[in-house]
């Protein structure tokens, strides 16, 4: 078995309310390389799913059932796994970018010290290698200038370059498992377009898996190869890209589709095939 | 698409704030240091030493003794001197001991178990009602009055609200989005704590740490002017103090004196306190 992540039963409750559960036994496998959408209305659960593979759910949530890690190390259960274990896994195997820039960086930091925590701890570089490691991983996020956005700090930047810098610093560790929540929401149209595309042809290069998670259908099945559907906690469709899109089975997967296309459908052709394309 | 008067009623506003900060950096910057200067020069020179009690009694201020003398004859200038000496000395080692304590306390609290950090929070909560003079007594009398023991106390004192306040805004930045965000790219508690939480709990406590520097003086002050505080030949501002009153009438420069120069470094570490801010948070700092 070569799945890189393996989640089997795996469910969010909320401590003290055992009958209640926020996400309900996920199974499913992710294969290295491979690239998964999960889509859902706002309170679906797609958010703790992501926490909870990161093992990041704090009180009073809690994870049940599996979320496994196929690590260099051996496999690690991110549901069952000590802090100290989960955090040597964080960064190198899996990794996380936020749906809010601005939020998902520390405004007291320069951009440049951000970047150089995870590269000293798991790329283990220091010094000179640890300036230029960061630079690159600037350059590789294609920031103009890394030189002054190292030295920035994020209210000085735009907030297209905020998210760069934030993928950045998830990719800074080299994780094999990349889980996007909502990485383009809170970005206009078109730097949401150049980041889908620098995205996806990072994913590419790195031969990363990713988890997209988004409200979103067209950006999920335009960056992705199978797609989740949730709603209230519940998976309600798994199924690759094309044949959801064409046939969806559930009813609910049946009305997001339709809801998609109607849109597509009112809008002029011209404008339909903008999406990707500026940036 | 051109309407941008929110921004430039922001960009009026802001400069003169700003200048209005600086000059109170300028401000307290001059009058503290200028009280630092003398403390530091207390330790060389003093025009008259202490004990000597050659100037004649309750002389007025005159070329020779600047301040006038006390109802023994000594110099009462010199006694400033050593008095300025003693306030930097308390109200620096007292708000060392307030950020240490009250930092780690806090972040303890912050980053604790709920049960640890409710039985904290209760202790620090009985402490900060507790007051100051009464644990100074305490001190006092177990360890007898010396300027450690007024430091301990006030320190101790003052640990208990930056450890609360450190526990609240150690809080707050441990639920941002971004200290997740740290976490996911692999950084451990003990970097989640010391690359993001103390630089941003910091800004917050540069103040009150500033002020609590003011209030140790005047704490420092009242312990002395009670008997509490280091004992002679080291003069305290408060101890002139108690020993001008019965003379006041006579001799009012005995009296107004050190009140001053109590106003004036109190004063001086205020402003400069707010001046500080604007240094700790470069987000504030570089609103143009």
């Amino acid at each position: 078995m070569t799945a890189l992540l393996t989640l089997d039963g795996l469910g969010v409750r909320l401590d003290g309310h055992e009958s209640r559960s926020l996400v309900e036994s996920l199974t499913l496998s992710l294969e290295p390389g491979e690239r998964l959408g999960v889509i859902g209305e706002s309170g679906s659960g797609k958010s703790l799913t992501a926490l909870a593979i990161l093992g990041l759910l704090g009180h009073p949530l809690r994870a049940t059932g599996s979320a496994v890690l196929a690590t260099p190390s051996g496999p690690v259960d991110t549901v069952t796994s000590s802090q100290r274990r989960l955090d040597a896994v964080r960064g190198p195997v899996v990794s996380a970018v936020f749906q809010e820039p601005l939020a998902s960086l520390d405004p007291l930091m320069r951009i440049g010290k951000q970047l150089a925590w995870p590269l000293r701890t798991h790329a283990g570089l220091r010094g000179e290698a640890l300036e230029r490691g960061i630079l690159d991983a600037l350059a590789a996020v294609q920031l103009p200038h890394p030189e002054r956005i190292a030295r920035s700090y994020i209210h000085e930047i735009s907030g297209g370059q905020r998210q760069r810098v934030a993928i950045a610093l998830a990719l800074a560790a080299g994780p094999q498992l990349l889980i996007a929540d909502e990485p383009t929401t809170a970005l206009d149209v078109t730097v949401q377009a150049g980041v889908l595309d620098f995205l996806r042809r990072e994913v590419a290069e790195r031969g990363m898996s990713l988890i997209f998670i988004s409200h979103d259908l067209p950006v999920v099945a335009d960056i992705t190869d199978r797609i989740l559907v949730m709603r209230d906690g519940q998976q309600i469709e798994l199924a690759p890209t094309p044949q959801l899109l064409t046939a969806p089975a559930a009813e609910y997967s049946r009305t997001l589709v339709a809801a998609s296309r109607a849109l597509d459908d009112f809008l002029p052709a011209s404008t339909g095939s903008g999406r990707g394309d500026a940036a | 698409m051109t309407v941008t008067l929110p921004a430039s009623a922001e960009t009026d506003a802001a400069p003169r704030r700003r200048s209005r900060r600086s000059l109170n950096l300028v401000i307290g910057g001059v009058l503290f240091g200028t009280i630092l200067v003398v403390a530091i020069v207390s330790f060389f020179w003093t025009p008259f030493a202490l004990e000597d009690t050659g100037g004649g009694r309750l002389q007025p201020p005159s070329g020779e003794h600047w301040a006038g003398t006390d109802r023994l004859g000594r110099d009462l200038f010199s006694q400033l001197m050593v008095g300025a000496r003693l306030a930097i000395i308390v109200g620096a080692g007292s708000v060392l001991i307030a950020a240490v304590l009250g930092i780690l306390l806090g972040l303890l609290a912050a980053t604790a178990s709920r049960w640890l950090d409710d039985a904290l929070s209760s202790l620090l909560d009985i402490a900060i009602a507790f007051p100051t003079l009464l644990l100074a007594m305490l001190i006092v009398a177990w360890r007898g009055a010396s300027v450690e023991s007024a430091i301990l106390a006030i320190g101790l004192a003052g640990s208990a609200i930056i450890a609360r306040l450190t526990r609240v805004t150690a809080s707050r930045v441990l639920a941002m989005e971004f200290v997740t965000a740290s976490r996911t790219s692999g950084t451990g508690p003990f970097g989640i704590v010391w690359h993001h939480v103390l630089p941003n709990v910091w800004p917050t406590l540069v103040v009150p740490l500033a002020l609590q520097f003011g209030g140790a003086v005047v704490a420092e002050a009242s312990l002395s002017y009670l008997g509490l505080g280091s004992p002679p030949p080291n003069q305290s501002w408060g101890r002139m103090l108690q020993e001008a009153q019965s003379t006041v009438l006579v001799a009012p420069a005995a009296a107004i004196l050190p009140g001053i120069l109590l106003v004036a470094t109190i004063i001086g570490m205020n402003l400069l306190a707010d001046g500080l801010r604007d240094i700790a948070d470069p987000a504030s700092r570089s609103i143009k």
